[in-house]
C-alpha cells in the first residue's frame, strides 16, 4: 500500500532550479512513485491532491508555504525520501551546482545515470531524428515520441539501431509501458506476464485497461510507431520486438495491435511471431482469421484480445437495451456520429459497425469504409483537427463543438464518443462533456461512450464514469461495446 | 565599499524604497526580495538582471545581498543594508514599460508565425502532467473568454499552478496581461479587475508582486520586446528576445512568452474587435 508524505515549508522560497532539481531528485530517490516540490496556492494543492500526493498536513499549507509532497512503496521508503528532502532544504546539496543539475545533453545525461539503457526523445521533430541518432550512439534504446519524422529518417534511424541490436520506439509514439513503468501517454496498469506491440496511443491503452479489469497485467507494452509495418520501414521495430519480448523470461504471451502490415511485410511478421516460442493473439484490424497463419490465435477488436488473453469476458456495465434506448428516439434520426480523441479507438468502431453491416466514412478510414457513408466517425486527433490546438485527449474542450453540432443534427441517432484517461491526459475529461450535454435540448441524439482508463489512473475510471452517467450518458464497459450498441440502434432506426 | 549606481530600477520599485525601510523577504543566489512595510516588493540583483517595474538592477557583476530577516533603509536615493551601501539611484535609471503599440492586425499575424514554431521548440515539460493540462485548460479558457463576464474557474485555475518560485501560470498570466496591455485592449483592465482580488490568496507573495505590476502592464523588458518584435513583424529580433526569454528563470521567459502570444493570437482572431465594440459607448 502507498505512503504518502508531506512536509511543509512555511514562508520558505526557494529559486526554481533549485526546486525542480530537488523535485526530479526526490523522485528518482528508490520506491518513491511520484514526488514534488510546489508552493501551496490552491491551485497546486488541488493538482498534488489530483496526482494523489497530498494528505492533510499539505492541505493547510497556505501560498507562501513549500510544500514537499511523495508517495513511496513503503514507509521506510518514504521516510528515507523526505529526509533526504529535507536535508537538501535545510543547506546540504541544494548549494552545489554541479552534479545534481537536470542534464542539459543527451551527452552529460548518460554520464549522469550511466546505467541508462533508454533515451525518450520529444522534441520538435526536426531536431528528433538528430537526437535518436546520438542516443542510438551512445548505445541507448529509443523512444520517439515526437511526430513529423520523415519516412527516410525514420528507415534510417531503425536500420542503425537494428544493425546495434536496439530498439526505435515511434516515431509519434505516444505510449509506452517499459517493465511496467509507464512512459508518456500511458495508463496505470499492474504489472503482469503480457507483452504488447502496438503502432502506439490508444489501442496499446484500450488493451492494456481491459486487460487490467480481467486481472491480467502488462511487462511491455513497445509502440513501433505508425509506419512500422508498412513496407518502406518493413517492420524492423517490430521484429526486434518480437526477439526482444520472446528472450524475456518474464513475457508469458505476446499480443499485436496493428493495422494490417504491407503486403512484403506482413509474412515475415507473422513468421517470426508465429516461431518466437510463446503464445501469440494478433489484433489487426481489417483482417479475418483466415489471414493468419495457424499458432497465431485471432482477435477481430481490442475487447477480443483482451478477452483472449485474459481467458475471461468482459461483463457488460449497462442494462438499457438497444430496443428501449432507439424507443426514445424520433424516427428521423438514423445515422452514427463518433467523435473520437483516440485514433485507434475510432479504427476498432468503425470494424465493428461494418461487422454489423453498417457502412462507415472517416477521416482516418479503416479497412472497407468508404467516401460517403451515413455513418460518419471522426479521429479528433488526426493532424487537421490538433494543428494549433491541443490534442483532445489533453484538452478535451476541443471536441465541444462537434458535440454541440452532433446534437443539433436532427438526423442523428447516436453520437458516439471515448474517454482516454491516465497520465497526461486531461483530468477532468467526463465533466467537459458534462458541461456541453448540460445545454443540449431535452430531445437529442443518444449520448454513448466508453472510458479508457483505470481506477488507479491519476482522473479515477470509477469517477470519470459516474459524471457521464449523471449527465445522461449510456457508458459501456469498452470502445467495442459502445459501437455495437450504436450499430443496433442504428439498424433498429433504419427500420 | 562604495555603494555602486542602479543601472535600472523599475518605477515599482522605486515605490518601494520610497517608504524609507523594510525587511529582506528571500535570498537566491544573485537576487533578494526586499518587502516595505506596506507589504509591496521589489526584486535586487546584478546588472545581468532585465529591466523590469519591480527590478532594482545594480551596477555589479555580483553583489553582497543581505540575509533573510535583514533590514535595509532607503535615504537619499542611496539603499543600504546594515552597514553596507548598495546602490545609489540616479533619475536616468529609472525603468518604466513601453509606451503602448498601435498594433496592425497583419503584422501581428505575420509576427506571431515566426514567433509560434520558435517557442514550439522550447516546450518544457512540467513533472505533473496535470500541470500542463491544467495551464493548457486555462489558456483555451481565457482565449474563449469575454471581459464582461466573470473570469473563468479554469482560467483562475492557472493563477498559482506548477513548480517553482513564480508558478507556470502566474508566468502565462503575466505574459497575457502585458500584451493585452500593450495592445490597448480594454481586456486587460477587466482580467487585472479580476485577477487582483485573487493574488494575496490564490499565489506567493513574490509572484504576486511580479503579477500586481503586469495588472499595471509592466513586465521585464523582454516580454516588452517580445511584443514590439512581433508586432514589428521582425524575424531576427522575435527570435533573439525568444532565445533569451528561455534564459530568463527556470522557465518563467518561455511560459510569460507563451502567455503573450496567446494573448496576441486572441487579439489578433476576434478578440480586439468584439471587445472593443463592446466596450464603445
Amino acid at each position: 500500500m502507498s505512503v504518502i508524505i508531506n512536509e511543509v515549508r512555511k514562508g520558505f522560497y526557494l529559486d526554481s532550479v533549485a526546486l525542480m532539481r530537488m523535485s526530479a531528485d526526490i523522485a528518482a530517490a528508490d520506491g518513491v512513485d511520484d514526488a514534488v516540490l510546489m508552493i501551496g496556492t490552491p491551485s497546486n494543492k488541488q493538482i498534488m491532491a489530483d496526482a494523489g500526493l497530498l494528505n492533510e498536513q499539505g492541505e493547510r499549507a497556505s501560498a507562501n508555504d513549500l510544500v514537499i509532497a511523495l508517495r513511496a512503496g513503503s514507509e521506510g521508503d518514504a521516510n528515507r525520501a523526505i529526509a533526504k528532502a529535507k536535508k537538501s532544504l535545510d543547506g546540504g546539496t541544494l548549494k552545489s551546482t554541479g552534479s545534481n543539475a537536470l542534464p542539459p545533453t543527451l551527452a552529460s545525461a548518460c554520464t549522469q545515470l550511466p546505467a541508462a539503457n533508454l533515451a525518450l526523445i520529444s522534441t520538435p521533430g526536426s531536431y528528433a531524428t538528430r537526437e535518436a541518432k546520438a542516443a542510438l550512439r551512445q548505445g541507448l534504446n529509443v523512444m520517439i515520441f515526437s511526430d513529423n519524422v520523415s519516412l527516410a529518417d525514420e528507415a534510417a534511424l531503425k536500420q542503425q539501431a537494428a544493425s546495434n541490436g536496439l530498439l526505435v520506439m515511434g516515431p509519434d509514439c505516444g505510449t509506452a509501458i517499459i517493465g511496467g513503468r509507464a512512459l508518456a501517454f500511458a495508463n496505470a496498469v499492474p504489472q503482469g506476464g503480457t507483452a504488447v506491440i502496438a503502432a502506439s496511443g490508444t489501442g496499446l491503452q484500450e488493451f492494456s485497461v481491459l486487460l487490467t479489469r480481467l486481472g491480467g497485467g502488462i511487462r511491455h507494452a513497445i509502440g513501433v510507431g505508425g509506419r512500422d509495418l508498412n513496407d518502406d520501414i518493413g517492420a524492423i521495430s517490430t521484429l526486434t520486438a518480437i526477439d526482444i519480448l520472446a528472450a524475456d523470461s518474464q513475457v508469458e504471451q505476446i499480443v499485436l495491435i496493428s493495422k494490417p502490415p504491407g503486403a512484403a511485410t506482413a509474412n515475415r511478421v507473422f513468421e517470426k511471431l508465429a516461431n518466437c516460442g510463446k503464445p501469440v493473439i494478433a489484433c489487426v484490424f481489417g483482417y479475418d482469421e483466415s489471414s493468419l497463419p495457424g499458432g497465431i490465435q485471432y482477435a477481430g477488436t481490442l475487447k477480443a484480445a483482451a478477452e483472449t488473453a485474459a481467458n475471461a469476458t468482459i461483463p457488460a456495465n449497462q442494462t438499457q437495451s438497444a430496443n428501449a434506448l432507439a424507443a426514445t428516439l424520433a424516427s428521423t434520426r438514423t445515422k452514427i456520429r463518433g467523435l473520437y480523441t483516440g485514433g485507434t479507438l475510432c479504427t476498432e468502431a468503425q470494424i465493428v459497425l461494418q461487422q454489423a453491416g453498417l457502412p462507415v466514412q472517416s477521416n482516418a478510414p479503416a479497412p472497407g469504409a468508404t467516401t460517403n457513408a451515413a455513418h460518419q466517425l471522426i479521429d479528433l486527433g488526426a493532424d487537421e483537427y490538433t494543428m494549433g490546438k491541443p490534442h483532445p485527449m489533453i484538452e478535451p474542450a476541443v471536441r465541444t463543438e462537434s458535440l454541440q453540432q452532433a446534437i443539433e443534427s436532427a438526423d442523428v441517432a447516436v453520437i458516439l464518443i471515448d474517454l482516454v484517461l491516465g497520465y497526461g491526459a486531461h483530468q477532468n475529461p467526463a465533466d467537459v462533456v458534462a458541461d456541453a450535454l448540460a445545454a443540449a435540448p431535452a430531445e437529442r441524439p443518444i449520448v454513448i461512450a466508453s472510458v479508457c482508463g483505470t481506477n488507479s489512473d491519476p482522473q479515477s475510471l470509477q469517477q470519470q464514469t459516474a459524471s457521464l452517467q449523471n449527465a445522461g450518458v449510456i457508458v459501456c464497459a469498452c470502445n467495442a461495446d459502445a459501437a455495437q450498441l450504436a450499430g443496433e440502434i442504428a439498424q433498429l432506426q433504419a427500420g | 565599499m562604495a555603494s555602486a549606481s542602479a543601472r535600472h530600477c523599475g518605477a515599482v520599485a522605486l515605490r518601494v524604497l520610497e517608504a524609507g525601510c523594510g525587511e529582506t523577504i528571500a535570498v537566491f543566489q544573485s537576487t533578494a526580495y526586499l518587502a516595505n512595510s506596506a507589504g509591496e516588493l521589489l526584486c535586487v540583483g546584478p546588472a545581468s538582471m532585465p529591466p523590469g517595474p519591480i527590478n532594482l538592477c545594480v551596477e555589479r557583476e555580483t553583489l553582497l545581498l543581505p540575509a533573510p530577516g535583514d533590514s535595509w533603509s532607503f535615504d537619499r536615493r542611496r539603499l543600504s543594508t546594515g552597514n553596507q551601501r548598495l546602490a545609489t539611484i540616479d533619475n536616468e535609471a529609472i525603468w518604466h514599460p513601453p509606451a503602448t503599440l498601435q498594433p496592425q492586425a497583419d503584422q501581428l499575424r505575420a509576427g506571431l508565425a515566426i514567433a509560434l514554431p520558435l517557442l514550439r521548440q522550447l516546450e518544457t515539460l512540467p513533472s505533473l502532467a496535470t500541470v500542463q493540462t491544467t495551464l493548457h485548460a486555462g489558456l483555451a479558457a481565457l482565449g474563449e473568454w469575454q471581459s464582461h463576464d466573470p473570469l473563468p474557474q479554469r482560467a483562475i485555475a492557472i493563477l498559482g499552478c506548477g513548480e517553482g518560485l513564480t508558478p507556470a501560470g502566474d508566468d502565462i498570466l503575466c505574459g497575457y496581461l502585458v500584451a493585452l496591455h500593450c495592445l490597448g485592449d480594454p481586456a486587460a483592465q477587466q482580467l487585472a479587475t479580476a485577477v487582483k482580488p485573487l493574488l494575496s490568496t490564490h499565489t506567493s507573495r513574490i509572484s504576486a508582486a511580479h503579477l500586481s505590476a503586469a495588472c499595471e502592464g509592466a513586465a521585464v523588458q523582454l516580454i516588452h520586446d517580445l511584443i514590439d518584435a512581433i508586432a514589428r513583424n521582425d524575424r531576427d529580433d522575435t527570435s533573439a528576445t525568444i532565445t533569451a526569454l528561455n534564459k530568463y528563470g527556470h522557465s518563467s521567459g518561455y511560459y510569460a512568452a507563451l502567455g503573450a502570444t496567446q494573448a496576441i493570437a486572441h487579439f489578433t482572431n476576434s478578440g480586439s474587435q468584439t471587445r472593443n465594440r463592446s466596450h464603445s459607448p
